[in-house]
């Protein structure tokens, strides 16, 4: 009966509790533990263990027998099972065997218990603890235990059979800011129970830096902290991320904010608008004067592009078109600035609109230099169209882009045919090596520009001559996108230099004939008079009868040196003085023939030769008398300056060109040294041989009329060999 | 008034060889003068006198326009020749002409102060002849 009332206790007996005879059949049972194991019995009273439970898994089949065989005792907290079907069974269980009065084995009795769920909770537990790395810790302050999980110690990577104390806790901790913010907290909590939660850095055990939450509780018995615990966590990575995110956020801030570049969100489902700080900026308002963001924005923008902006933005939120756009704000101070703004529109799974996120910047500038470029622009083809310069745009290649009215006029091409050619085929061939060369320079990059003068073939074929200026232009890459040419047009100019410098020869050789005439004047007229004043005033002081009579015949050979001077200077001025029409066509060959025949006396007494090369019907252009005059002078100083050494020969020939008639003399006498005496050669009264009938008056007088004739006198000698005296003539008119 | 042992005239002009004589026969200057018709013949002489080694003159009084050689030719032809050892003459130019242009070369040779104007006088001379 002692055992039925004990089966009958054990029935209700709050955990499962089964008592097992020696064959293993249940003797007694609670009814917790046929719901929990054997739900499909109504009865187990007398049945087999393990025909009752078919699952029990080995080990617990042999800890059965072990125990009752021993009589031993075996005890588990929880042991996991995994079953052939892959099912997962956490069992717990108590085993003693039990002895009847005579001390013998009895049976069994088994506590089992299911703790598969709060196994597999703390199992996940402990696995989320590992993967979280969160570690636990508790100090038991009456006892000063403390007491770390394993993953605590990881974290500190000490080893796990670590034994810290409260001290070497906190000193984990950096030095500085770190560890005095946790002794405070320490502090604080054990003084009057604040619990903490805070992130800071530790240095590992091996010398690593490292961020832990660290979180902390205290418990108080009576007003006294006696415990601490809490958990510590690595969010080092976490941390890592969090202060580079906040980095990179700051400096888009920076970035943003530098670039004067506003951002906003538009949650579209709560109607609310959000602006940075920025956005404030670009609208030129302050925050604190508006109630909302919408009504700050709605004042700031132009009156002419609120309804566009509205409309855009709905656009945007339908999906018709992203917003992208272009509007006017106007600051309080009445400027006009703008904005250039896009955003990203973002749909949820439906594809309905929920946000809207975008940015804002101000383009004034850009704006402002679009509108000065075009400006700039339209006042170079302004410019370009009405210069009275030649302008045109040309490519690298050499063809006409653009040619302005100018150009065309001066090159005397219509438009139309002009655009056909290139600058090449109407440039002068001499000028296009240099154009092409500085404009190969040009592109090289080693000049920037070029300025030239050159000719151009005008379409009728005529000479242009102009200046040509050269620039490139080049985009922002440097990139040569075509050249500015201007072409001015410098032919009347140059006309006009030729005509100006004609007119300076004459005028400078009248000039010199002029300045000649003064020089003779000056000098050979005044040494006369020089001596006269002199001898005059000798004989005025002079006593001596003897010496008057010396000086009276001085002064009378002195007037006749006067004389004589001015009737040379005076058939200068006669040569000079209306010659041109006393012009005739005169016979050449006679009229030498004639002087030859004058000359001949010398001639003979010389022993000289003279010989005449010349056509008997060549007519010259010339004042008869003057030809005369020329042709003794010529001859006459052939003959007297002849080299002792030789006989004189004197050969005179012509030839004729397209302009004139050219006479030459051409001896073998003494010679003259030009590099000397060239310049003084046809002087007056310039000799330049020991001879003393020479008066320096003959080739003054020959220049003069050759010159009185429109003609011109030439040289060239050698000492010692002879010399050759040309005389261009003009041809008669026919 | 006689330190000066040789004086030249150059001048193809008789007659002011003789004012330049008379002149100098007024001083009571006593040099031993020599007189030249152009610029080549008084080279030529020089230059027997600097082969031969005698006495060459110390003073020059030389016309600019001469015939064969003048004034400022003989002067370049001079300063060639002349002997590196001894002292150069002085040089007065000697002239009729009132043209700018002789004053202008005159300075090219460095000559601008030693400029007579004819006719030259005794009064002229003497400034020169001290």
């Amino acid at each position: 009966m002692q055992t039925l009332s004990i089966t009958s206790l054990i029935k209700d007996s709050p955990s499962a509790v089964a008592i097992l005879d020696t064959q293993l059949r249940f003797a007694g049972n609670s009814r917790v533990w046929l719901n929990d194991f054997c739900p499909d019995h109504e009865s187990i009273l007398g049945k087999n263990y393990f025909d009752v439970i078919p699952h029990t898994p080995e080990k617990l089949k042999s800890i059965l027998c072990e125990c009752l065989e021993n009589g031993s005792r075996n005890l588990s907290e929880g042991e996991k099972f995994i079953f052939p079907s892959g099912k997962i069974q956490w069992l717990k269980w108590k085993i003693n065997a039990w002895t009847n009065s005579d001390e013998e084995i009895g049976g069994l009795i088994v506590l089992l218990e299911d703790v598969t769920k709060t196994k597999r909770l703390e199992e996940l537990y402990q696995k989320a603890e590992r993967v979280a790395r969160i570690g636990g810790w508790e100090v038991d302050m009456t006892t000063n235990f403390i007491y770390w999980t394993d993953i605590t110690k990881d974290i500190h990577e000490v080893p796990r059979d670590f034994k810290p104390d409260l001290e070497t806790g906190i000193n984990f901790y950096k030095k500085g800011e770190h560890r005095e913010k946790i002794t405070n907290l320490i502090t604080n909590a054990i003084a009057d129970g604040t619990p903490w939660d805070t992130e800071l850095i530790i240095v590992t055990k091996k010398g690593n830096e490292v961020w832990v939450r660290a979180k902390g509780e205290v418990e108080f018995l009576d007003g006294k902290c006696v415990r601490l615990f809490g958990t510590f966590q690595d969010i080092d990575e976490k941390k890592k991320t969090e202060l580079k995110f906040l980095e990179a956020t700051q400096r888009l801030e920076i970035a943003t904010r530098g670039a004067n570049v506003g951002i906003w969100d538009f949650d579209i489902v709560n109607n609310q608008l959000f602006w940075d700080d920025n956005m404030y900026l670009l609208y030129g308002i302050d925050k604190k004067d508006f109630n909302g963001v919408y009504e700050a924005w709605q004042s700031g923008l132009h009156p002419g592009d609120k309804i566009r902006g509205e409309k855009e933005i709905a656009m945007a939120i339908s999906g018709e078109k992203e917003f992208d756009t272009e509007f006017r704000v106007v600051w309080p101070n009445g400027e006009t600035r703008y904005i250039k703004a896009t955003a990203v529109t973002q749909r949820n799974a439906d594809g309905k609109a929920i946000k809207m996120t975008g940015t804002n910047w101000d383009i004034t500038e850009l704006k402002n230099t679009q509108m000065m470029l075009s400006k700039s622009q339209e006042s170079f083809f302004g410019a370009f169209e009405n210069s009275d310069t030649g302008m045109a745009i040309v490519s690298i290649n050499g063809k006409w882009i653009k040619v302005n009215q100018s150009l065309c006029s001066s090159l005397g091409y219509k438009e139309k045919e002009l655009l056909k050619l290139t600058f090449q085929q109407i440039t002068h061939p001499e000028d296009l090596q240099n154009d092409i060369e500085l404009l190969n320079q040009t592109i090289a990059g080693e000049i920037p520009s070029y300025r030239m003068g050159k000719r151009y073939f005008h379409k009728d074929g005529s000479i242009i001559h102009g200046i040509l200026t050269v620039t490139a232009v080049r985009n922002i890459n440097g990139k040569i996108l075509h050249f500015i040419s201007q072409v001015t047009d410098i032919t009347p100019q140059i006309e006009n230099e030729k005509k100006l410098t004609r007119l300076v020869d004459i005028t400078s050789e009248q000039n010199e004939s002029l300045l000649n005439f003064a020089h003779i004047v000056s000098h050979n007229l005044r040494s006369h008079s020089s001596n006269l004043a002199m001898l005059t005033k000798f004989l005025v002081k002079e006593e001596s009868d003897e010496e008057r009579q010396n000086l009276l015949g001085m002064l009378s050979g002195a007037s006749d040196s006067l004389n004589e001077t001015i009737l040379h200077l005076n058939e200068v001025v006669q040569v000079k003085v209306g010659a041109l029409e006393k012009m005739k066509s005169i016979n050449l060959y006679d009229s030498i023939k004639n002087v030859k025949k004058n000359l001949n006396l010398i001639i003979q007494e010389k022993n000289a030769v003279c010989e005449i090369n010349i056509p008997k019907n060549l007519m010259v252009s010339a004042i008869p008398a003057y030809l005369d005059s020329i042709v003794l002078n010529l001859l006459s100083n052939g003959i007297k300056y002849s080299s002792p050494d030789r006989k004189p020969l004197i050969q005179i020939s012509s030839e004729v060109n397209e302009e004139n008639i050219i006479l030459s003399f051409k001896d073998n006498g003494l010679g003259i040294d030009l590099n000397k005496h060239r310049e003084k050669l046809f002087g007056m009264y310039k000799t330049f041989h020991r001879n003393k009938d020479a008066k320096g008056i003959g080739l003054f007088i020959t220049k003069n009329q050759i010159e009185a004739m429109s003609g011109k006198i030439e040289v060239e000698s050698t000492v010692g060999v002879g010399s050759t005296f040309k005389l261009h003539f003009k041809k008669p008119l026919t | 008034m006689n330190n000066l042992k040789k004086t030249c005239i150059v001048d193809d002009d008789a007659i002011a060889v003789f004012g330049l004589k008379r002149a100098m026969q007024a001083l009571e200057f006593s040099s031993e003068l020599l007189v030249y018709e152009n610029g080549l013949d008084a080279i030529e002489s020089f230059q027997e006198m600097i082969d031969e080694d005698t006495t060459l003159p110390s003073l020059i009084l030389i016309d600019i326009n001469m015939p064969v050689m003048g004034g400022w030719d003989f002067i370049s032809e001079m300063r060639e020749i002349w002997p590196k050892d001894k002292e150069e003459p002085t040089v007065y130019m000697m002239t009729s002409s009132l043209s700018p242009m002789d004053i202008e070369t005159a300075k090219t040779f460095k000559l601008e102060n030693n400029y007579l104007i004819k006719p030259i006088y005794a009064e002229a001379l003497q400034a020169i002849l001290v």
